[in-house]
Parts: structure tokens; C-alpha cells; sequence
């Protein structure tokens, strides 16, 4: 039960202190984007499913 | 028992436990959010504790922990932050001797150190001075109040005709920065009769400070000497007292009318010392600004796009390529838009702009740091998935009789789209903003990097030319929740503070959708389907 640290909060936290362009900035748009991608590839999948469900029972 | 199966009684039960369960959740986030909140104004009764090592405690109680295996004991609320450091203390219930409620106790709101705890003991103005063996105190200081009230008038006065002096000199300085970046010489006309004007201002300004100071001194003059329960005695400028008020004779209609003032100042004050007392206004003010403007940008779009996706676009692989990314766009972490935001409006379009069109003012950026338009754009583009999922369900939901019907009469497509469709469509698309709204509202994550401060100098909407200052930085509730909460340097007094914002954080969301569902619903009586 320990706390914990997520992606986005990892953002939320340190983005104020990066400065444009450096380093730090250029990671945490690294973190946005991993970020993205599993969002992305959850979604796609998700929806991929929906699809074949959809075809499978017709309008909705 | 195969029976009982079939049936499927259970399952009944199980769907509608489910359905209890998330409203008794939804009640019990409400009526904690209430219940601290509502009461945090309300005056409360000052306790006198006299301790057996001869000490005494003034204040309000705050928490009182019973515990029947330790000791139980008690927190006191005695402020009084310059003679005692900290605003709370934990008494132990063993440690009292008797416990009192004096009547002639005052509780004051200072502009600084928090709330003074104490007794009454002179008051110094321009008149002599009254003290204790005088007798009438009370009438003394109410009189000097109101001699003090002019002069903090006319401090408020000054203080106006101040920033709006320094904002005269700040638009000729930037005139001045521009024409020496585009190389008009010094001599110029132009040049030379801005330089004047500047120069009155700034005689004005001076004359200006010096006035402030005048009255700042004339105000030193007023203090009361109070004492506090352990004898000790604090010097109370009256300029400094926000609010002074007797919680041990006060009557219930009394108390009302404290509450009623507390909770004006709330609505319509700045924030004091640190966000964690005062009004919150600006607050207040930037949410719904934020709301609104993220509105006017992401409706209409949003609703084009689902007219297109459902009307016009020939079922392809596009087609469902558009689909997912919108249902994408749904669900990526709010923190990746801030991201976006970040990169792509603030540095990306806003440092654009700033090369463009404030070269002179560069390196100091203009539109190229985190502002009200950079903020409502990001949740704009957060918002726009739901609008357009909303407006694709609601035009589905029309049955095709009547699209038929009106092509069969001769109407072109667009007509039908924009004479039938659509109005029939609307309170589906009401549905779907109002959605976008709440979301909207409660989000903070993205706006905490794109424009959001914890202090405000200046609202984006004021009296000075052009009215809208959308690249400012603006204040949010939510924001200020988890400001005045986690980043305080006095998390306890903040308490308080914290469930009021989150009690007018949800009452504003409230109200926002009630008065988009109120248009919902006369759109929903004008085009009902039913009727057709």
C-alpha cells in the first residue's frame, strides 16, 4: 500500500521546473509519449473488439 | 433450483445493489464535501481553558479525539501567530481544570498572522486614548473604526489610480520599445512627445507615492491593544482588521449575518494570505471564463465534425480510421494534452506569434508562456471527442423516415441537414456539451502547465484596452483546491478553506450544466420528435 508513482504524475510534477529545450523537457515529452502509446495501442484494441462485435450483432 | 437460475432473479438484485451502491457513493461524496464545508464560516464559540499548571487557552475547538484506551484530548484553534508561532495546539483532556466561555472576548480576521484570540484592552487614535478604567471600550473602537474606514477608502483609491498609472507607463514603455526596434531615431516627433508624456506620468506617480505614504502613516496612528488569555499583549493596527467580531454574544441572527458576510467576501474578494483566507474571486472568475471560452472553440467544431463523419463520409476504411483515432483522443491521460499544449501552442504557436507580432518585448515572452487561450484551446481539444461522439448518436437517433421524407419533398441534402436535422438533433448535441463542460471544468492537470498560477495579479477580462487579455495567467478552482491543500505552509488552517473551494468548485460545475440543460430542454420542446 505504498504510494506510488504514475506516468502522468511524473509529468505533472516536474514539467514546471524544466526549462524549454533541455534535457529534462525533452524526457518528459519522451514520458508523454510512452504514455500515449499505451493509451493508444489499449484503445486501438478495445476498439478493434467493438468492431467484431458490432458486425458480429448487427447496428449496435 | 434450475429454475431459480433461469429465471434470473439474482441477476435482477445484483443490477439493482450495483445501481444503489453507486448513488450511496455519490451521496456520501456530497454530504462529506458538505458537511465540512457548509459550517466553516459559521462563528464559532471561543473556549476558555484553564490548565492545572496555571496556563490558560483561548480559542476555537477545532477537534476533540476520544479515545478510550489513551487520553483523550482536544485541538484548540488559538491563532494569536505572532506570540504563539503556531495557529493550533492539541490540549489532553487530563491537563484541564475548568473549561469557560467569557463573554467579553473578541475574535478578530487581520489582513496578516491569522485570527487574534483576545481581550480588549485600549484604543489609541487622534483623540486621547481610551483605556480599561475608562470603561466603553467597545463604543471607542466601533467609532474609530469608522474614522479608520474613510482612510482605508481612500488607500483603495490610491491604490487603483496606482495601477492604472503603471499600466500608462507600461503601454508607453512597450510603444517606446517598439519604435526603437523598428530604428526610429531618438530625436523623432513621435519619440520625443511620448518621452514627455512619460515623464508627466511619472511626476504624477511620484506625487501618487507620496500620498499613499502619507495615509499609510495617518493609519499608524489607530491601533487597539488587545491581550491575549496568558496575558500577553498585541499591538492591532486597525487597518489591519478585516473583520472583529464577539462569538460569545452574538445571537443566532447575529451569527447569520457573519456568515452571510463571510460568505460574500468569499464570492467576491481576493484571496489573503496565501490563498488561504479571503475571497476567491479570481477563482471563481477564471473557471468560468476558462469554461465558457473553451466552449465558444470546441463546440462548433466538434459538431461539424460529427456532421461530416455521419452525414457526408462514405463508410470506408477512413472512415473508421477517423473513428478510432477519435475514440482515441477519448482516452488518452489529460497530462498528454497538457504535454501538447505545452509543445505545440504555448512554445509552438505562442513563441510563433511572439516573433511575429511582440518581437520588441523578446526576450520577455508575450504569448509564448502559459495563458487563458493556450488553457481553454488544450481542454478544447480535449473535449472535442465527446461533442463529436454526442452529435454522431444524436443524428443517428432521427429515424431515416424523415430524412427520406424531406428528400422525396425536393429539399437538397444541406437543407434537410440544417432545416431538420439538426434542430432535431440539438438536444442530443446539448447532451454531449453539457458532458464536455463537466469534464472540462474539473480538470486541472493540463492546465497546471499551461497557464494556470496560484495568484493572479490581474483578471483576463478587465476595464483597460483591448477588455480581453487572453494571453494573462488566470486562477482556477481546482487548482486552488490542490494548492491551498497540498502545497500550504499551513495545511491545517487551510483545511477549512479547502472543502469551501471544493463545495463551489461542484456547485459551479452545477450550475453551468443546469443552465445547459435548461436550454436542452426548451430546444427538446420545440423540435420534439414525437410531435413530427
Amino acid at each position: 500500500m505504498n504510494g506510488m508513482r504514475t506516468l502522468s504524475a511524473n509529468i505533472a510534477v516536474e514539467i514546471p521546473e524544466a526549462p524549454l529545450g533541455g534535457t529534462l523537457y525533452r524526457v518528459l515529452f519522451l514520458c508523454a509519449t510512452v504514455l500515449f502509446s499505451l493509451t493508444f495501442i489499449l484503445n486501438t484494441g478495445a476498439e478493434i473488439i467493438r468492431e467484431r462485435l458490432r458486425k458480429k450483432y448487427g447496428r449496435y | 433450483m434450475k429454475n431459480f437460475w433461469r429465471r434470473g432473479e439474482p441477476f435482477v438484485w445484483a443490477t439493482g445493489l450495483t445501481l444503489s451502491i453507486i448513488i450511496s457513493m455519490t451521496a456520501l461524496l456530497l454530504y462529506v464535501v458538505i458537511i465540512n464545508g457548509i459550517g466553516v464560516f459559521w462563528p464559532q464559540r471561543l473556549l476558555q481553558l484553564n490548565l492545572k499548571d496555571g496556563q490558560t487557552q483561548l480559542g476555537e475547538l477545532t477537534q476533540e479525539e476520544l479515545d478510550p484506551s489513551k487520553a483523550s484530548r482536544l485541538q484548540l484553534k488559538i491563532g494569536n501567530r505572532e506570540l504563539n508561532g503556531l495557529d493550533f495546539t492539541w490540549i489532553s483532556e487530563a491537563d484541564i481544570r475548568s473549561r469557560s466561555y467569557p463573554d467579553e472576548v473578541y475574535a478578530i480576521e487581520r489582513q496578516e498572522y491569522g485570527n487574534f484570540y483576545g481581550f480588549l484592552k485600549e484604543v489609541h487614535s487622534l483623540e486621547p486614548s481610551v483605556t480599561e478604567k475608562d470603561g466603553g471600550l467597545g463604543q471607542a473602537l466601533a467609532r474609530t473604526r469608522q474614522q479608520v474606514a474613510s482612510l482605508l477608502a481612500k488607500e483603495r483609491q490610491i491604490n487603483s489610480q496606482f495601477n492604472a498609472l503603471n499600466s500608462a507607463i507600461d503601454q508607453i514603455d512597450q510603444q517606446l520599445a517598439r519604435y526603437r526596434y523598428q530604428q526610429v531615431a531618438e530625436q523623432d516627433q513621435q519619440m520625443q512627445t511620448l518621452g514627455e508624456q512619460k515623464n508627466t506620468l511619472k511626476a504624477q506617480f511620484a506625487e501618487l507615492v507620496e500620498d499613499g505614504q502619507r495615509n499609510t502613516e495617518q493609519l499608524t496612528a489607530y491601533y487597539a491593544l488587545f491581550q491575549s488569555a496568558d496575558g500577553k499583549e498585541s499591538k492591532v493596527l486597525l487597518a489591519n482588521m478585516v473583520r472583529l467580531y464577539q462569538p460569545n454574544q452574538m445571537g443566532l441572527l447575529q451569527k447569520f449575518g457573519h456568515y452571510g458576510g463571510k460568505l460574500r467576501e468569499l464570492l467576491v474578494d481576493d484571496p489573503r494570505e496565501s490563498n488561504t483566507e479571503g475571497g476567491l474571486f479570481p477563482a471563481i472568475f477564471g473557471t468560468v471564463t476558462l469554461v465558457l471560452l473553451m466552449s465558444i472553440l470546441s463546440f462548433p467544431l466538434g459538431v461539424i465534425a460529427g456532421i461530416y463523419l455521419r452525414e457526408y463520409a462514405h463508410e470506408g476504411i477512413l472512415v473508421k480510421i477517423v473513428r478510432i483515432a477519435v475514440n482515441n483522443l477519448a482516452g488518452i491521460p489529460s497530462i498528454v494534452y497538457g504535454i501538447f499544449g505545452l509543445g505545440f501552442f504555448v512554445y509552438g504557436i505562442g513563441g510563433l506569434l511572439d516573433q511575429v507580432f511582440f518581437p520588441e518585448r523578446l526576450p520577455n515572452p508575450t504569448f509564448g508562456t502559459g495563458g487563458l487561450l493556450w488553457a481553454s484551446l488544450t481542454l478544447g481539444l480535449l473535449t472535442i471527442p465527446v461533442v463529436i461522439v454526442a452529435t454522431k448518436e444524436a443524428l443517428g437517433s432521427i429515424p431515416p423516415s424523415i430524412r427520406e421524407g424531406s428528400l422525396a419533398l425536393g429539399a437538397t441534402r444541406f437543407q434537410t441537414l440544417t432545416r431538420l436535422l439538426l434542430p432535431m438533433a440539438s438536444p442530443g448535441i446539448m447532451t454531449g456539451f453539457i458532458l464536455a463542460m463537466a469534464r472540462a471544468a474539473g480538470e486541472v492537470a493540463p492546465l497546471m502547465i499551461t497557464g494556470v498560477v496560484k495568484l493572479a495579479p490581474a483578471l483576463p477580462i478587465d476595464g483597460q484596452f483591448p477588455f480581453f487579455h487572453l494571453n494573462r495567467k488566470f486562477m482556477h478552482l481546482g487548482f486552488h483546491i490542490y494548492d491551498i491543500g497540498f502545497q500550504s505552509p499551513n495545511v491545517e488552517a487551510a483545511k477549512p478553506m479547502v472543502y469551501v473551494t471544493t463545495l463551489l468548485l461542484i456547485l459551479i460545475v452545477l450550475a453551468l450544466c443546469s443552465l445547459a440543460i435548461y436550454f436542452r430542454n426548451t430546444m427538446r420542446k420545440r423540435y420534439a420528435i414525437a410531435d413530427v
